[in-house]
This record gives C-alpha cells, sequence and structure tokens, in this order.
C-alpha cells in the first residue's frame, strides 16, 4: 500500500492528458453540487476548460461550464478528453475539508491531473498544510442527448437579473405536476401558470421591469415542463446574478445561468428541457425532431 | 455496600458533566462505572469483535469534596455499578448553576444512584432537584471481566491534529467506506486513508508531535516507516465527535496492523479508547 503521495511517485515532467489548478476549490464544488441531482456526471475536456453534463430522464440536460480562465493553471495535451464520474463520490472529495465556509480566509486549493484513458482522475486539496489526495476510477461515457437547440431557431429570448427569477419561482404551485411557461410579444408577456385540481394559479411579470435586460419575443408560445425535472436548476438560480430564458421552434427550454465566483469570474450553467407534449395533439408535432423525448 | 459524595464547586460539577458527556458518546447506551477509594473509572462494556473499548479514570478528590466509601467486602473495597451515562450526563446537566450536588447510592424500587441537587433559591426555603439513575450492582465475580485493557505494543506515538479537521475528513470518508486505514511513523506523519474498487482518498497530516510516553524499547530507527492498522471508520469518528473536554492532547498511538490506542488527558481525568484492527474488508 503506497504511504506517500502519489505526486511524489510521478516523475518531473511526465506528460499528463489535463491537468489544471484552482486556488479556491469551493468555486468548483459549489457549480458542481448544482449539478449533482444524479449519481454519474459525463466530463468533456477541451482545450478551452471542462464541461460537465448531468442527464435525467431522457428529458433534462444540465450543463456546467468551466472555461480554462477560471482556473489558476490549465494544461491539456490531447485533442478533448470523455469519461464519467461517479458524482456522489466527487463531490465527498471536492468538500473534503468540509462544505461550509465557516473558515473565512482560509481557502482550500485544489489540483486535478489526468494521466489518460484509463487512468482515474487525481484530485488533490490543500488545506492549512493538510493534503488530500483522491484518486476516483473513471468510466466510460455513453452518448449524450443533443437536444440540438439551435440559436438560429430560438423563437423567444429573455434575460434578466436572477432575483427576478428567484421571486417567479418562489411564487409558484410546487405541488403543481406541470408548470407552463408562457412568452409573448404581446401582454401577458411572461406568465407562469400551474395547475392542480383545485385550480390554476397564473403569475404575469412584466417586460418593462429594470429587473429584466434583454426582451426579445417573436410569438406567443406557450410550452408546459415537468416541475419534478426543473427543480435541480433552482440551485444553479441560486447562485447566479442572471438568467436567460429561451425556447426554441419545438418548445425545448433553454435557461443559462450566470454565476459570479469568487475572484470576479463567471462562469454558466445551462439546463435543457423538452416541453410535455400535450395528450390531445394529433399531429405529434415535435416527433420526429426529438425522439427522446419522454412520453407520460 | 455505602457510597456518599457531595460536591460544592461548580467548576468541579461543570467538569464532572464533560466527563460523563464524553463517555456518554463514546459508549454504547451503558457503560460500567466502577468507585474506589481514590479513583472513580467509566469502562466500557462492548466487546464485540470490532468494538471500541473505553478506559476512563477520574481521580476522585480533585472532583469530590466529601467522598466516603464501603464496598463490597473490605478487601474489596470498590463497587460496579451498570448505569447508561445519558441519564447520569442529564442529572449533571440540571446542576449546571446548581449550589451543590450530593449523590448516594440507594434503594428505590430498584438501586439507583440519586443525585440531589441543590439549586439557587430567592425564597428562604431551598430548592432541590432528585434525580435517580437507574443502577444495575455487577457482582464480584464478573469485575475481572472489566480489568483495564492491556496496552499494546506500539511502534509508533503521535499527537492528533486538530480533531475538527479530523472529524470533518472522517465524515466526508464514512461515505466512502466504513473500514479506514490509519497510518504513522516516527517523522510526525500521520495518514488516513479509505480505498475501494471506485475510488482512493487519502489525507496527509505532517509536522506532528511525538511523545514518548508510550513507546518501550527502542524506536525504529527508519523514521519514514509507516506502522498501519484498519478501524471501524464510525468508531473513529464517533471518538473525533465526542470530544466535550477541550483535551489538550490526544494521543495516537499505533500497534502495527492490530491496534489504535487513543489517549488524552485533561488535569484530572484520563480517556483512552482502544480501537482492534479489522481484518475485513
Amino acid at each position: 500500500m503506497e504511504e506517500s503521495s502519489q505526486l511524489n511517485n510521478s516523475q518531473e515532467g511526465e506528460q499528463v492528458a489535463f491537468s489544471a489548478k484552482m486556488a479556491n476549490a469551493k468555486n468548483m464544488a459549489i457549480i458542481l453540487k448544482s449539478l449533482h441531482f444524479k449519481d454519474v456526471a459525463t466530463f468533456f475536456i477541451t482545450e478551452n476548460g471542462l464541461k460537465v453534463t448531468v442527464e435525467d430522464c431522457k428529458c433534462i440536460q444540465a450543463n456546467a461550464y468551466l472555461k480554462k480562465n477560471l482556473f489558476d493553471d490549465f494544461q491539456f495535451n490531447e485533442e478533448s478528453l470523455v469519461f464519467k464520474l461517479n458524482m456522489n463520490i466527487l463531490m465527498d472529495c471536492l468538500t473534503i475539508f468540509g462544505s461550509n465556509t465557516a473558515n473565512v480566509g482560509v481557502a482550500t486549493s485544489l489540483e486535478m491531473r489526468y494521466v489518460g484513458y484509463g487512468f482515474p482522475l487525481q484530485i488533490i486539496l490543500e488545506e492549512n498544510g493538510v493534503i488530500t489526495e483522491c484518486s476516483i476510477k473513471t468510466l466510460e461515457s455513453d452518448e449524450i442527448l443533443d437536444f440540438e437547440f439551435c440559436n438560429n431557431e430560438v423563437v423567444n429570448k429573455i434575460i434578466m437579473k436572477s432575483e427576478f427569477m428567484k421571486e417567479a419561482f418562489s411564487e409558484i404551485d410546487v405541488s403543481s405536476e406541470l408548470l407552463e411557461i408562457a412568452m409573448s410579444p404581446e401582454p401577458p408577456y411572461f406568465k407562469l401558470s400551474t395547475f392542480s385540481s383545485f385550480g390554476s394559479t397564473h403569475i404575469e411579470y412584466p417586460k418593462d421591469s429594470d429587473m429584466v435586460e434583454v426582451f426579445q419575443c417573436t410569438e406567443t408560445t406557450k410550452n408546459k415542463y415537468r416541475t419534478a425535472l426543473l427543480k435541480p436548476s433552482y440551485k444553479a438560480l441560486a447562485l447566479s446574478s442572471k438568467v436567460s430564458i429561451r425556447t426554441d421552434n419545438r418548445g425545448i427550454l433553454s435557461i443559462q445561468y450566470m454565476i459570479r465566483t469568487d475572484d470576479g469570474q463567471n462562469c454558466f450553467i445551462e439546463f435543457f428541457c423538452s416541453p410535455e407534449e400535450e395528450v390531445d395533439d394529433p399531429c405529434g408535432i415535435g416527433d420526429e425532431q426529438e425522439p427522446n423525448v419522454a412520453r407520460e | 455496600m455505602r457510597f456518599r459524595a457531595k460536591v460544592f464547586e461548580i467548576s468541579s460539577i461543570h467538569e464532572l458533566e464533560k466527563v460523563v458527556s464524553t463517555v456518554a458518546k463514546l459508549v454504547n447506551k451503558t457503560c460500567i462505572l466502577r468507585l474506589c477509594k481514590d479513583k472513580v473509572y467509566f469502562i466500557s462494556v462492548d466487546r464485540t469483535l470490532s468494538g471500541m473499548q473505553v478506559w476512563c479514570c477520574l481521580q476522585q478528590a480533585k472532583f469530590f469534596d466529601e467522598y466516603s466509601l464501603e464496598g463490597v467486602t473490605a478487601e474489596a473495597n470498590e463497587i460496579y455499578l451498570e448505569l447508561a451515562p445519558d441519564n447520569l450526563m442529564r442529572a449533571f446537566r440540571s446542576a449546571h448553576n446548581a449550589k451543590s450536588i450530593k449523590i448516594k447510592l440507594a434503594k428505590k424500587h430498584v438501586p439507583c444512584l440519586t443525585v440531589e441537587i441543590d439549586l439557587p433559591s430567592r425564597s428562604l426555603s431551598a430548592r432541590s432537584l432528585v434525580h435517580d439513575v437507574p443502577v444495575h450492582v455487577v457482582s464480584r465475580r464478573l469485575w475481572k471481566d472489566y480489568e483495564e485493557p492491556a496496552m499494546p505494543a506500539c511502534q509508533v506515538s503521535v499527537e492528533l491534529p486538530p480533531l475538527k479537521t479530523l472529524k470533518t475528513v472522517l465524515e466526508k470518508m464514512k461515505n466512502i467506506s466504513h473500514i479506514v486505514t490509519v497510518s504513522a511513523n516516527n517523522s510526525g506523519q500521520l495518514n488516513i486513508k479509505v480505498e475501494t474498487d471506485l475510488v482512493s482518498v487519502a489525507t496527509f497530516f505532517r509536522h506532528l508531535a511525538q511523545p514518548n510516553m508510550f513507546l518501550r524499547g527502542d524506536r525504529e530507527p527508519d523514521a519514514d516507516k509507516f506502522f498501519s492498522v484498519r478501524v471501524d471508520i464510525k468508531k473513529l469518528a464517533l471518538f473525533c465527535n465526542s470530544q466535550h473536554i477541550t483535551p489538550q492532547r490526544v494521543i495516537c498511538n499505533v500497534a502495527d496492523k492490530s491496534m489504535l490506542h487513543l489517549y488524552f488527558t485533561h488535569p484530572c481525568t484520563t480517556i483512552q479508547c482502544f480501537l482492534p484492527g479489522t481484518a475485513a474488508s
């Protein structure tokens, strides 16, 4: 059993496929925590940075983009790399020294190393002179969904300050199975509706508020989404300062959250969600385009 | 068999409360309270294979202002009582602002350790509170089951790093495996590690002090050589969580592949925990 640090054992200048350093591990931990709604996540590494993807039910996909400028050092020596990791283990490792920031002024530094295909992901954390080394087995990645959300086919787009959205989401009925999002160039411009056996609630939001930065709606759209699927996005909403909501011509929802880290860098988390098909939709619009949309 | 004791110093009452709270956290529901002429012991009863054995010893004179003991016989001048330390802890907690407490062995419906608490009162009449802690008197022929565990031959002895860090790390490691490997060497290094098929996590502590009091014979010449033992992680985490006393030092002794011995001392109390090494994975 190896007692000494694994790092000491590797040779100087050994070429690894990927390595990165971050002065404050908390930045990464917080972002990945909002993606922690499934056991497994897929990691994509390119020369531009890291993308972490988590999916559920083939209807929702969350992506966290950690660009290379978020890191204090970022070395990448391949074309691209993909692997899967167990999220439960990863989060335990990233927060090994504790997940709260009780110790103000004490930062946990983070270093990641990936030798290459077939090797585990090594994560090294240091706090106050104590070092923890984690070696997490990587798994083969499966195909992930491509929602084919085309920027050219965006029908409606709203960019707003997150407080606005937080307020909106805090008022909706969480026991409702479905959430309907209506966006329109005409009033009501932005409306959230929930439905239950007792009736329905509708909340309307103005477009003229200074909370709304961009309002580009080309047509009236109404789409229903399963609230259970949207729930994981609330963690990202809580961290964010700005939010963009877009729907395309198939009703696919794209929510992008902009998060500002402690050192003033921006990073993004994006959620894609398929709309719930109307049961009485005779044409089955959207069937050909997204065979992955789940049916009730 | 008779036992009566009194405490008048509020600081001693608080110390007793802390000691009993620590013991209550370390043992599994019940323990043995052994009363002797000069010393009071709390002894755990867990005899399972992976069980942690706890041995806590107080110098009676430093806590009690009055102490009178008549043991089972003149030669065996001791009393062994089995009780739930949680009950005793609650009694001491009620005495947090007491003027004095009186403890005595009594027979009510069942044998009890009665704690009479004299509370401050604004009126002329005194205010008192009584806790009856049920006890089971342990017969003399069973006393040999509760002897002090033998100190294992240790190869290395280090002072533990701040328990807070150790506790946090162990809490996360608990999610990964139920066995943790504790290793230390004579260069003041301590490592704790968990390992499964999917992951291995190891935390390295450096520059720890190395007390001399436990090492017998010559120290291992190779100061970098590690000695390890695999123990139940829940028990180790329990130990780190239990410290109500702010210990001055917690010493960790490793008996290679066989036992982890944790020792800490506070002015008038010593607590030892013996964690056996486990072969099971």
